[in-house]
């Protein structure tokens, strides 16, 4: 497994409260190759966001890593110290989030937040990591970067804003990006300019991404591999194209079917009744089974484990397995 | 289709006054500075039809619900409901018979539903205001009979906005927009607050009561998938332009403005053809200082030096509703 980018093991986060401890991210691991796009979709409240805070270590207290292992390039980075970590984060994993005005200073021009992201990470002199920016913002596709490098946040638009945070995340050359909904703040039209913009930069750089999102359109489109999650597990995880054309587990089943699409003529969506559970009521067994339409006696008792339905296909659901029991 | 529209809107205008404090206008020679919101947009709604704006944030598509319910005062044009020019009304008084029989839906079911208030109290409300149901007893069973048909349960109405999730938060503001008995609901951005799964819900629920209750929407929205499913008629909206107005199926089948066509062809979807698209280039220029001309010339593939110059004008190209030099004129099927 040491050819892998990044492996996250076993990873569980909880949230302690007064209550008792909740699970918001329960038993998940995957791997990401070099240059790999994975997606990982799931609706508000899955643990998506958290698995991506978790990695970079950026969990907000009192959340904390309970179990698991994550590494980076066979490196072990989940129990690192803050100032080690602070080296990995900006060097090896850049990371762009969903609102570009929150993730920039304000007070600052984006040139010399750049140059000093650049100089922070890298041991080059200040005049070089300036030409460095300019190229990076051109590279970003943003017009006329010799003089924009020195204006602020603000007089830039949503959309020329999010490159700059993508300049930023790729400013140092990093292996890994971990993209939380990048594209979710845009337009439509700004929104696939941003996408194509990942794309590319990623396949030029070799760069692989977890791209953190709830639209299945974004992720069609983008990712190589998907990783579907529910209630803070893995329920499927498998080639984009798998996963979309022929779902394994109900919950993707049922997620593919409610979504609306100009390319299909339905005069009902199927609709996925009731929500997701609460944290603090994540039933027994399989976590979807109260909503689910084909649940059975087991589904009630037992978790079901994440097991190849097909080769690099896997699904969590006791339809695909009739001996796997969790240990 | 040939009875009057319920809600009919001619040359409907709106500017929005962003003009420095009269002191620094005198001292610094400063203008009168506007923002055109929405300029001259014309359509009609008919009975039981949906009718949906679509455009991206800032191109004046919620300044238009705003205007149709009242909220906003147009600065020019003319809003027909049912016949009467309600554009005009300048009293509560004058706008309240009409007001009954227009509801909203509003994007963000959080900030909607008054915390403090139990959902009974939230749905009786506009009942009690215009008096359509009388009696404690009276009221208190129709907020069950409205609770029941959004698909929650009578003992509902007994608990308070935060117990609920956002998709059970979003059935509560329908029945309590349904409880006037209108005719006319405006939905603003209903689903964009909501996950997908819980969005095939509400969906479904809208166009049934529709069916129902033969209800008219003017549906407000980016997401042209939703337009998709729901919508019977779509106007789409540029820089407080329509710049294009056809029958659903014809817009999503055979677009003709160009900017309907960019949208469409950029739009991601879960069809898996991965196709290279190629994005729409440049940004929705400052509302404050738009274009001359047609306002989508900058970014248009087909802009010609006519686009910079004058305005489209609206022309009836297959019982659709363009305003584009190249359609109008022919020259799009060219290129």
């Amino acid at each position: 497994m040491s050819d892998q980018l990044l492996e996250v093991q076993n990873l569980k986060v909880v949230l302690p409260t007064r209550k008792g401890r909740l699970t918001a991210v329960d038993d998940v691991s995957f791997c990401l190759a070099a240059g790999e796009v994975l997606g990982l979709v799931g609706e508000s409240g899955a643990g998506k966001s958290l698995t991506g805070s978790a990695i970079i270590g950026l969990l907000e207290p009192p959340l904390y890593i309970e179990e698991g292992r994550i590494f980076l390039e066979g490196e072990r980075i989940d129990r690192l110290p803050y100032e080690a970590l602070r080296r990995i984060r900006g060097k090896r994993i850049g990371s762009i989030f969903q609102d570009p005005l929150t993730s920039l200073n304000p007070l600052y021009s984006v040139g010399r937040q750049l140059v000093q992201t650049i100089t922070t990470h890298i041991d080059i002199s200040r005049a070089e990591a300036k030409v460095r920016a300019v190229q990076l913002l051109k590279d970003v596709g943003i017009p006329a970067a010799a003089e924009r490098i020195g204006h602020h946040p603000h007089q830039f638009s949503g959309g020329m804003r999010q490159r700059v945070v993508i300049a930023l995340a790729l400013c140092t050359n990093p292996r890994l990006i971990i993209a939380d909904e990048p594209t979710t703040a845009l337009d439509v039209s700004i929104q696939a300019q941003i996408i194509g913009l990942l794309k590319r930069l990623c396949r030029e750089h070799n760069t692989a991404v977890m791209l953190i999102t709830h639209d299945m359109g974004v992720i069609a489109e983008t990712a190589d591999r998907v990783a579907v999650m529910y209630a803070g597990r893995l329920v499927e995880m498998g080639p984009v194209r798998d996963v979309i054309m022929n779902p394994n587990h109900p919950y993707t089943v049922g997620l593919m079917n409610s979504i609306p699409s100009i390319a299909k003529n339905v005069e009902w969506l199927t609709q996925i009744d009731g929500a997701m559970p609460r944290l603090k009521d994540i039933p027994k067994g399989c976590s979807f089974n109260p909503r689910c339409p084909k649940a059975f006696g087991r589904c009630r008792e037992q978790e079901p484990l994440l097991i190849e339905v097909v080769p690099s296909h896997a699904a969590a659901c006791w339809l695909h397995s009739k001996e796997a029991v969790r240990v | 289709m040939s009875e009057t529209p319920l809600v009919r809107a001619v040359g409907l205008t709106r500017y929005f006054d962003v003009s420095p404090p009269l002191l620094n206008r005198v001292l610094e020679r400063k203008p009168k500075m506007f923002v055109k919101a929405v300029e001259e947009v014309d359509f009609n709604i008919y009975q039981g039809e949906t009718f949906a704006l679509v455009g991206e944030s800032g191109c004046g598509k919620t300044t238009v619900a705003r205007m149709l319910v009242g909220l906003e005062r147009p600065t020019d044009g003319i809003i027909e409901f049912d016949g009467h020019n309600i554009g005009s009304l300048k009293t509560r008084a004058q706008l309240r018979p009409y007001r009954r029989r227009m509801q909203m839906i509003f994007q963000d079911p959080f900030a909607s539903l008054n915390p403090r208030w139990r959902v009974m109290d939230i749905v009786a409300e506009p009942m009690r205001a215009y008096g359509t149901t009388r009696g404690r007893r009276r009221v208190r069973e129709e907020v069950f009979r409205l609770l029941r048909q959004v698909g929650l349960s009578e003992y509902d109405s007994y608990a308070y906005p935060h117990e609920f999730s956002g998709g059970q938060r979003q059935r509560i503001a329908i029945a309590r927009a349904l409880s006037t008995r209108p005719e006319f609901v405006v939905c603003d951005e209903p689903t964009s607050a909501l996950d997908v799964s819980v969005q095939a819900q509400i969906l479904n629920l809208m166009k049934r009561l529709q069916q129902e209750m033969g209800l008219s929407y003017l549906l407000i929205t980016h997401d042209l998938a939703v337009v998709h499913h729901l919508a019977t008629h779509v106007g789409v909206m540029y820089l407080g332009r329509l710049c294009e107005m056809a029958a659903s199926k014809s817009v999503f089948s055979n677009p003709r403005h160009p900017y309907t066509k960019l949208l469409l062809e950029t739009l991601p979807d879960i069809s898996m053809d991965r196709r290279e698209r190629a994005p729409m280039a440049g940004e929705v220029p400052n509302p404050m200082n738009p274009p001359p001309g047609c306002v989508f010339h900058p970014r248009c593939p087909l802009a010609a030096d006519v686009c910079t110059r004058e305005i489209p004008r609206q022309v009836m190209v297959d019982n659709a509703t363009i305003a584009c030099h190249a359609v109008a004129a022919g020259w799009d099927e060219k290129k």
